[in-house]
């Protein structure tokens, strides 16, 4: 089942894309078959980011894991720590404040438009439309800027814990949130407009569909 | 199904199974030997019908091993989870991979992070650790001297 690197008998070329590779987004190891340009068969390995999350929770305490689901998935760092802190409760019979819950409920929405923000923008990249990745980054510094006034951090913002939140919300984060809101419904259509109706993607799109 | 519903519907198709106490969601302590039965049943049955694994996973209590699956049914939105001890030094259960697809992969994350066999798996192989290497990681007995560990 495993191919070595090389020429099979009948002269496929069988190379390796990754682990390293700058349109891999991350460490993806993929060995491939190709007769000229067309990929006959793909053999993926994986592990590469495996980085024995739960290995290292096991010398941590309940306060100090935190730290580290921030990083499972980097680009939704209040999902994870939601995630995780709920599990604790769950198994503690610990009762969040209502408060707390709600906050929570509203920075996980915040990081899922910055987590989708950065995926379209990504995307629309590998298709070779440069344009929309500046967009969709700027829409995600707003919110990284938002996060930053409450939580500390733009990134890994370990802002839930088991029991609630870190700390109350920033008087301006009610304020900053709405402005943010009424823009963003203006993006939503510039980000139609941009890729869509746009005749290279539609091209593309049909060129990458599997020839059956 | 309530938990209650649930726990009568499946002490007939397990006869002697165990179930835990006061959990969220119904949890079943199987037998490995009379596992496939039971995952075929909770599959098939009409008013079970548990047809996504969600989760499958192994806990090493230091004493034995416990492969947990976690089971939900998209039609009825039940969930239950069932747990097989397995011993320590030989630990060996059947696939569920002909049942649900998705097990093929975490069966074999199991094998290699815990050394748990699973019989007639088509592909039992490493996934991610690299080829050479030796031990099972995830036990709580495992020291690796190089790679510091325990923090």
């Amino acid at each position: 089942m495993t191919e070595e690197v090389g020429t099979t008998q009948e002269g496929d070329l069988i190379i390796n894309i990754g682990p390293q590779h700058p349109s891999t987004h991350g460490v993806l190891h993929l060995v491939v078959t190709l007769r000229g340009e067309t990929i006959l068969k793909v053999e993926p390995h994986l592990g590469y980011i495996h980085r024995s999350i739960e290995k290292m929770c096991e010398s941590l305490t309940y306060r100090q894991f935190i730290y580290v689901t921030s990083r499972m998935d980097y680009l939704s760092a209040h999902i994870n720590n939601h995630g995780c802190a709920l599990c604790v409760e769950k198994a503690m019979q610990i009762e969040v404040p209502p408060r707390a819950q709600v906050i929570r409920v509203l920075m996980d929405e915040l990081t899922r438009i910055a987590s989708h923000e950065l995926w379209w923008g990504a995307m629309s990249m590998d298709l070779g439309a440069f344009t929309p990745f500046f967009h969709a980054f700027r829409e995600r510094e707003t919110i990284n800027d938002i996060m930053e006034e409450t939580c500390g951090a733009r990134l890994t913002m370990n802002y839930m814990v088991p029991g609630g939140v870190m700390y109350d919300l920033h008087p301006n984060f009610q304020k900053r949130v709405k402005d943010f809101l009424q823009l963003y419904k203006l993006k939503i259509g510039e980000y139609d407009d941009l890729i869509t109706g746009n005749i290279i993607f539609s091209k593309q799109d049909e060129a990458g569909r599997h020839t059956e | 199904m309530t938990n209650e519903e649930l726990k009568t519907k499946i002490i007939p198709l397990s006869p002697g199974a165990a179930f835990e106490e006061a959990t969220e969601w119904l949890t079943v302590l199987a037998d490995p030997l009379n596992w496939k039965n039971l995952a075929t049943q909770l599959r098939n049955d009409d008013l079970l019908k548990f047809d996504y694994l969600f989760c499958l996973t192994c806990v090493d209590w230091k004493s034995h091993l416990s492969v947990i699956y976690h089971l939900t049914s998209t039609a009825y939105r039940h969930h239950v989870v069932v747990k097989a001890k397995l011993d320590r030094d030989n630990p060996e259960i059947e696939t569920v991979s002909d049942i649900w697809r998705t097990a093929e992969f975490h069966e074999r994350e199991v094998f290699e992070l815990f050394g748990v066999t699973f019989l007639h798996h088509p592909d039992l192989r490493r996934l991610i650790l690299p080829d050479d290497f030796e031990g099972f990681p995830l036990r709580k007995d495992f020291e690796d001297p190089v790679n510091m560990i325990k923090l």
